[in-house]
């Protein structure tokens, strides 16, 4: 039998744009993760607890006193941070990177410390306090992609990596090209009724992705100067009541 | 200046013996007592495991709380071992003798209780010792040594092991005496443990060199296993956590803590054990003497660390800063860090009356731990309460009843621990004893007295 | 041993050498010396070639969760549906969703759903039920219809719309039955709205991404009013879709709720004003030349505007002149500007002078029917006759209701069938209706749940899930041309298997179908499936639209797989909005209840989750935070900071609401700082009480227990739901509320902000 090498395509880095001044704070994007990703239901007492799990969670700040109050919206996904302060203290490597810029968890190998959760400071790693649990007929719905999680371990937005492997396998399969532009989209990109999010390979400068990032001064990453370098990038938003020279 | 007290050798061994061969109602007491609380224990631990740590009151992003503050508390204390064993006996400090025991005993009882912290807060603690000792070779996947949880865990149980080792070796000469003395399974366990100690001039010395080299090697653990706690939280990006002081700091507040608890326990061994002859009055007063010293350097890095956060200005810091020193229930426990961890025993310290009063020490060493259970409480759990702007999520963490059961049954975990000890092995060490009434010997040569023996160490 | 293969020794050598050499070299921090260079780990088990992907399917059909009608595709694995994503190809939504859409996979799989046939075993009401087999259900059913004669039975639908639409009315008028409607009345006067100022029963598509201003009196139209995924995709154009302007968007309204979230400025105005301020506009506008006089005069006819000046109306809507001059300014030179009413402000005493007032603003700039504006929707494109679809119709009133009510206590109905609507929950309870209904010889619910109504009947037919069954709908409103949705059965019933409860369903077409047949009075299709095959294929014939299939297989097969069927060039006449037909008079708000003795205006309001009370069912929407209060899985009433002052109540705290009807509910108090001080603002859609319902039955108060329902709309007589005023009291009970946001009201942490802002730098609309 002879092999032959067959060259591999650019490896991508996976990235995310979200674009401040379209999102409306809708939470669209909240409930399609779940459905995709088969995050357990939040009770009212996991709410009341404060141990709801959203992978990607849409906030809400105040901004001044009423009658002149605005409140402002961000979706919070997990950053994807190219230097995740996650990673290095997880003591078994549950949480690591893969060369495509992913932040992650492999949920049967995490032992329970939470110390990643301790040290994400975008408050995007979720732990399982209970055994999650599903009437019999809701588990009809669950993912047969996306491991059903147990209690006693961590869990967080994965940048849909089961897409991303499917992709990334239908690339292969089709004489080892790489994955183009559009091809993967993760669930809360996709159902977004703004378009305020958008998915796609940084590494691509043609890809949607990049041209979001590229063609605007409003680009910014959320705790920026904690050195994570985030690969999740958000766009400014825009207010023409805000101060000459605010934000920065 | 040490006091000396002759007491005939044979009554020395009888006295020190006696908790071992007798155990007075008090002693029943102590059992029964800390039993119930160790099967309250032993009942909230088991609920967490079958239920989940979903049964305490951590949250999102209060991941950590009570547990890692226990376990910070009792790695403190074990620092009173090495600190009154290895460096007293390395300064040849006579005061030394009668306290040692206890000291590295509570070491190594409060080491092994604080590493159950750890492993029983991940809620599943099998699966730790699944994935961390036979771990995945198969797969070449190590644990990542860049995580300070793995640091940790390598310097706790170093820590221990050097601990016992060094237990073990000072109690050689004492398992020979109880062998000599003792029948039925008694002699069978202590003839296995003496090694066959005779008491030959070879073995006294390879005894003591073995000693002498475990206290140095001692105390460089001595000084890493509190740093790498702390490193614990210094390591991460977190707010006041990210702290280059905090490994001395940490390694200073253990020393204040374990020390103190020394003295509790003392006391306690004199009032249980009728030892008044053995830990007298003076021996107090130079703990005393030691714990103001101890207790001052704390109160300095205490300062110095909160300086450092008000100094940068750092407005994340400073939202902290302000929780812990004005929100409750931080600002009890600030007045609990000091008014009980400094400015009441420090002060009554400074008196030789009050140093070489048992009672006011046992209730002042009592207050510096609950002090300094406070601090830990005090530097953990505001840190993540606020992390950095997000505003939406901040959340206070408030233990459930579970934690706290855990926490005060981890009091009796060692308590019990120590009077189990107490019941096979002498808790002031005898030889120690019998050398220093020796070394204590006086002979007149021409004009002068001078020492019966001449040391060699 | 093979040749190449590594010997044991080898391999142990190997990984022991190399695992030491990772620690240490990690350890040390030796690595190759880069120091950008971090020890990245690869994990073995991502075995990417080994993982075998099942096989899945995606499906086109179209949303039911709300009257929008997006189109979808459904992912389905083994029979069981699994994700909804918006269909791309399809005009409305383009490929997006709302968050309950996401939810519809929850829907119907819901654990409390009527797994068979029920038949009433105790009490009308009491909710015990026998399980019962289809046959006999069905004969049960048949008989019940022959022998109610004609005009005995009453038929409560929505609005009939779309092949189920066309099958009920087709079944009505075999059996005489009399057919009525129920929809939340907001949506009534909105309809009754579009007839009088654009002559058109349809809704307006909005053509946001090229609007230069828009302002919403009131309408939540980003989280749930009319089409919310259609005006959202809009909403990101009209704000990032073009590289010269970014649209500017005003809120007028008595709330700050999710949608004027995302206004650049929002005007709060007292509760019911919104027609006085879009009257004051049109009057500013006239009056500085930026409209046409004459114009306003036909638009606003019988109307003087003269009264209305900014001035004049200021102090009524709590806004200040100056702010109601900048607003019409903005408007008029905001070419094309838009203005839209809708939500609360048709919830008040003057709704249908608030939608008029307002709706009009657009015929007095011209926005109607240009690039940019509002776009009226083209009319049905199936032939009109027998077997027409139905569209836009409308529900009734509350007043209309009334009437229903009256000749169900008379005994005139001897059968009432129920199908898809919660009237018992969602008509105020001093309406009657359930005692009413009581009064009905027999009460036969199609339904997939028990809900208030459908505990009230004696036979429940379980129906199908919409992902589960046929349908044709037209949506309303379109995208602004010709368009079909087509849905179709993603999945089969569940069966039940074994311990999977299952669900013993059937489609509620085939069960009209073949109960008109057992009752001899057939219907012109053999199955509901026939019925919608039939009637789409009339679209062929048409010979335009996005399908060119010849055949009608592949003309149908062709429609299931894009989810519908659409003709972009197919528009509504510009011409066709008119003037007015009928002039709405102006009208001030009117409440129940006095100033003095009942301080707040209450202000109930439908939330994006559950709406009216639909969503309340499903566990993703009840544990989704409301967008403001960010409060889940419960009700509670919002007060400004300083009103909870007065009262010295915080968030957490239960309060006595009493409204000025007599009627009081215990609520927990969230502070909300957006929240104007004489408003009490409590949500819509919790206090459900049928069972079983896990996810619903017991949660809250509903909100329409508090309100007068004397008070409807003078014009349409809707219920005037945001037209009582209540007092409150406190209990000095403490509950906790369950909500997302952490324990400190969220504002942005000074010189370090979470959610940068800056001034835009292009054009503003
Ligand atoms: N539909 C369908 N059903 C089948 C079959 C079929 O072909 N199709 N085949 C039948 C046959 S022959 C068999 S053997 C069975 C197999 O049935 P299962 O044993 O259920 O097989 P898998 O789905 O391959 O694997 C189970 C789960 O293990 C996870 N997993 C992978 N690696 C690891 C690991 O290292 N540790 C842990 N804890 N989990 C891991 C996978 O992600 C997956 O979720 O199915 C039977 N049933
Ligand atoms: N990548 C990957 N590979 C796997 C697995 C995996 O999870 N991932 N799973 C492994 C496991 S657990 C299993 S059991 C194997 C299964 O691997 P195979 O045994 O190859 O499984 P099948 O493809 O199910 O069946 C083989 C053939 O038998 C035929 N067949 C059916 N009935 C009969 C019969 O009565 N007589 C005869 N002569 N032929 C019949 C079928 O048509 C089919 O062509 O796959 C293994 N391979
Ligand atoms: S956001 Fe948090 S979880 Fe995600 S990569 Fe960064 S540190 Fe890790
Ligand atoms: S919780 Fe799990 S993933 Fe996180 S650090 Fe601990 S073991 Fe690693
Ligand atoms: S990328 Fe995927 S996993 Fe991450 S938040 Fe979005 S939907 Fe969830
Ligand atoms: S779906 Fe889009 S618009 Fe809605 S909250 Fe998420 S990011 Fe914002
Ligand atoms: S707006 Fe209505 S029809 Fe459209 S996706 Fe949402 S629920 Fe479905």
């Amino acid at each position: 039998m002879s092999v032959t090498q067959v060259p591999m395509p650019p490896t991508p880095k996976w990235g995310m744009v979200i674009d401040l001044d379209r999102c409306t704070g809708c939470q669209s994007c909240v409930v399609a993760c779940q459905a995709e990703n088969n995050i357990p239901i939040n009770t009212e007492e996991a709410y009341l607890q404060r141990r709801a799990i959203e992978w990607i969670r849409v906030e809400r700040y105040w901004e001044g006193e009423f009658p002149n109050i605005k409140a402002r919206y961000i979706p919070v996904p997990c950053m994807h941070c190219s230097d995740a302060p996650c990673e290095p203290v997880c003591p078994v490597f549950a949480t690591y990177h893969t060369n495509e810029g992913i932040n992650m968890q492999i949920y049967n190998r995490c032992i329970g410390t939470r110390y990643c959760s301790v040290n994400c400071h975008w408050h995007v790693r979720f732990f399982n306090f209970w055994q999650p649990k599903w009437p019999a007929s809701l588990e009809n719905q669950l993912n047969p992609d996306v491991t059903v999680r147990t209690r006693g371990v961590m869990e967080k937005c994965t940048f849909c990596i089961q897409r991303v492997n499917h992709a990334e396998q239908n690339a292969r399969l089709d004489n080892n090209r790489a994955v183009r532009d559009g091809e993967v989209n993760t669930a809360c990109a996709q159902a977004c009724p703004t378009r305020a999010i958008v998915f796609g390979n940084m590494n691509d400068p043609q890809s949607v992705v990049s041209r979001a990032i590229a063609g605007t001064d409003r680009g910014y990453q959320v705790l920026a100067d904690l050195g994570t370098n985030p690969s999740v990038l958000y766009l400014k938003k825009l207010d023409p009541d805000a101060p000459a020279q605010s934000g920065a | 200046m040490q006091e000396r007290h002759h007491l005939p050798e044979d009554q020395i061994i009888r006295d020190l013996l006696r908790p071992v061969v007798y155990t007075s109602t008090m002693n029943w007491v102590a059992f029964i007592v800390l039993g119930g609380v160790l099967t309250a224990f032993v009942f909230a631990a088991g609920w967490m495991f079958y239920w989940g740590v979903g049964v305490t009151g951590l949250n999102r992003p209060n991941m950590w709380g009570f547990m890692i503050v226990n376990f910070v508390f009792w790695i403190g204390i074990s620092h009173a071992g090495v600190m009154i064993s290895a460096i007293l006996r390395l300064t040849q400090a006579e005061w030394r003798r009668p306290v040692t025991r206890a000291a590295e005993v509570m070491t190594m009882f409060s080491l092994m209780t604080a590493m159950t912290f750890p492993f029983m807060h991940t809620g599943r603690p099998w699966r730790t010792a699944y994935f961390v000792f036979p771990y995945d070779f198969w797969r070449g996947i190590w644990p990542d040594v860049r995580s300070a949880l793995v640091m940790d865990p390598s310097a706790v149980f170093t820590y221990l092991t050097g601990t016992i080792l060094f237990v073990f070796v000072t109690m050689i000469p004492d398992f020979a005496i109880l062998r000599d003395r003792s029948t039925g399974w008694r002699h069978g366990l202590y003839r296995v443990l003496a090694l066959g100690f005779r008491g030959q001039e070879r073995q006294w010395k390879m005894q003591t060199i073995s000693g002498f080299l475990l206290a140095a090697i001692m105390l460089s653990i001595f000084v890493s296993v509190h740093s790498i706690v702390s490193w614990d939280f210094a390591f991460s990006l977190d707010p006041v956590w990210h702290s280059t002081v905090w490994a001395p700091y940490f390694v200073i507040g253990a020393v204040h803590s374990g020390v103190s608890a020394v003295v509790t326990l003392m006391a306690l061994m004199r009032w249980l054990f009728k030892f008044d002859s053995y830990l007298r009055p003076e021996h107090f007063d130079a703990i005393g003497r030691l714990l103001v010293v101890v207790g001052s350097a704390w109160m300095w890095f205490f300062m110095l660390d909160v300086f450092f956060d008000l100094f940068r200005q750092d407005p994340v810091d400073l939202v902290i800063m302000n929780t812990r020193f004005f929100a409750w229930p931080y600002v009890l426990l600030l007045a609990f860090i000091f008014i009980f961890g400094y400015f009441i025993p420090v002060p009554i310290w400074l008196f030789r009356r009050f140093r070489r009063n048992i009672k006011v020490m046992f209730w002042t060493s009592i207050m510096v731990n609950v002090g300094m259970w406070s601090e830990r409480y005090w530097l953990v759990v505001p840190g993540l309460q606020q992390k950095y702007q997000w505003s939406f999520d901040w959340t206070s963490y408030r233990p459930g009843p579970i934690e706290v059961t855990l926490i005060i049954g981890s009091f009796a975990l060692v308590g019990t621990l120590l009077l189990v000890f107490s019941k096979l092995f002498p808790p002031i060490p005898v030889w120690d004893e019998l050398e220093g009434q020796r070394f204590a010997g006086e002979i007149q040569v021409g004009k002068r007295t001078v020492p019966a023996i001449v040391r060699e160490f | 041993m093979r040749k190449g293969a590594m010997r044991r020794r080898e391999f142990i050598k190997l990984v022991t050498t190399s695992t030491t050499g990772a620690v240490l070299f990690t350890g040390c921090g030796i690595g190759n010396g880069d120091p950008a260079y971090k020890f990245k780990f690869e994990s073995p088990v991502q075995n990417p070639l080994d993982v075998i992907y099942g096989r899945d399917n995606w499906y086109a059909t179209t949303c039911q969760q709300c009257g929008a009608g997006c189109g979808l595709v459904v992912r389905v694995f083994e029979g069981r549906a699994k994700k909804v994503e918006g269909n791309p190809d399809f005009p409305v939504n383009a490929g997006a969703t709302c968050a309950r859409a996401q939810a519809a996979v929850q829907d119907v799989y819901l654990p409390d759903r009527v797994g068979s046939p029920l038949k009433l075993s105790g009490a009308r009401g009491s909710g015990s039920y026998q399980a019962t087999t289809w046959d006999a259900a069905a004969k049960e059913f048949a008989s019940d219809l022959s022998s109610a004669g004609s005009g005995g039975t009453l038929i409560i639908t929505e609005p009939p719309s779309g092949a189920m639409g066309m099958v009920w009315t087709q079944f009505a008028g075999k059996f005489g039955a009399k057919q009525v409607a129920f929809e939340p009345d907001e949506r009534v006067v909105l309809r009754e709205a579009m007839r009088r100022v654009f002559n058109s029963s349809a809704l307006p598509a909005i053509d946001l991404a090229h609007t230069n201003f828009l302002v919403s009196f009131s309408a939540d139209f980003l989280h749930g009013w009319i089409s919310p995924v259609q005006l959202s995709m809009g909403f990101g154009q009209f704000r990032q879709g073009r590289s010269d302007i970014r649209g500017t968007y005003y809120h007028v309204g008595p709330q700050l709720n999710g949608t004027a979230a995302s206004a650049d400025r929002w005007l709060p105005i007292k509760p019911g004003t919104e027609g006085l301020v879009a009257l004051a506009m049109a009057q500013y506008m006239t009056a500085q030349g930026l409209a046409d006089k004459a114009k306003a005069g036909t638009i606003y006819g019988g109307i003087s505007l003269d009264q209305y000046a900014p001035e004049q109306v200021a102090a009524a809507t709590g806004l200040s002149a100056a702010q109601i001059q900048d607003l019409a300014k903005r408007f008029a030179n905001g070419k094309p500007g838009v203005a839209i009413a809708g939500t609360t402000a048709a919830a008040h005493t003057n709704a249908l002078f608030n939608l008029t007032a307002v709706f009009a603003l657009n015929l007095l700039v011209g926005s109607v029917g240009v690039p940019g504006g509002l776009t009226l929707n083209p009319g049905s494109p199936f032939p009109s006759g027998a077997t027409s679809l139905p569209t836009a119709t409308s529900g009734l009133s509350y007043r209309d209701w009334a009437g229903v009510i009256n000749d169900m206590k008379s005994g005139k109905y001897k059968l009432a069938i129920i199908h898809g609507v919660n009237p018992a929950y969602g008509l105020p309870a001093s309406s009657g209706f359930a005692d009413a209904l009581a009064k009905v010889g027999k009460v036969v619910a199609l339904s997939t749940v028990i809900d208030e109504t459908s505990q009230l009947a004696d036979l429940v037919l379980p129906v199908n899930h919409s992902l589960e069954d046929w349908g044709l709908e037209i949506p309303d409103p379109g995208p602004g041309f010709q368009t079909v949705a087509l849905q179709q059965p993603v999945i089969n019933t569940l069966a039940p298997e074994n311990g999977n409860p299952g669900f013993d369903s059937h489609s509620a077409g085939d069960v009209l179908i073949a109960a008109a047949k057992d009752a001899n009075q057939a219907l012109p299709w053999n199955t509901y499936a026939d019925a919608v095959q039939s009637t789409a294929g009339a679209l062929q014939g048409l010979n335009r639209g996005n399908i060119t299939a010849t055949d009608a297989k592949t003309f149908m097969l062709q429609m299931q797989a894009q989810g519908g069927w659409w003709d972009t060039g197919n528009k509504a006449a510009a011409s066709a909005a008119g003037a007015p037909t009928k002039p709405t008079p102006a009208a001030q708000p009117q409440f129940t209840g006095d100033p003095g003795a009942f301080p707040l205006y209450l202000l109930p309001y439908p939330t994006s989750a559950l709406d009216y009370g639909d969503g309340a069912r499903v566990a993703w929407m009840q544990g989704l935070p409301e967008p403001i209060s960010t409060t889940v899985w419960n009700s509670w009433v919002e007060l400004n900071p300083t009103t909870a002052d007065h009262y010295g109540v915080s968030t957490g705290d239960l309060v006595t609401v009493k409204s000025a009807n007599g009627v009081s509910r215990e609520l927990a108090v969230y502070v909300n700082p957006a929240a104007a001080p004489d408003v009490a603002l409590i949500p819509l859609g919790q206090g459900h009480t049928a069972t079983p319902n896990r996810y619903s039955e017991r949660r809250g108060v509903n909100a329409l227990d508090l309100v007068d329902a004397s008070k409807v709309d003078s014009e349409t007589g809707a219920l005037a739901y945001a037209a009582t005023r209540v007092q409150i009291a406190t209990t000095g009970k403490k509950v906790r509320l369950a909500r997302f946001e952490g324990q400190v009201p969220a504002f942005q942490v000074p010189g370090a902000p979470i959610i940068e802002i800056i001034r835009p730098t292009q054009k503003q609309g």
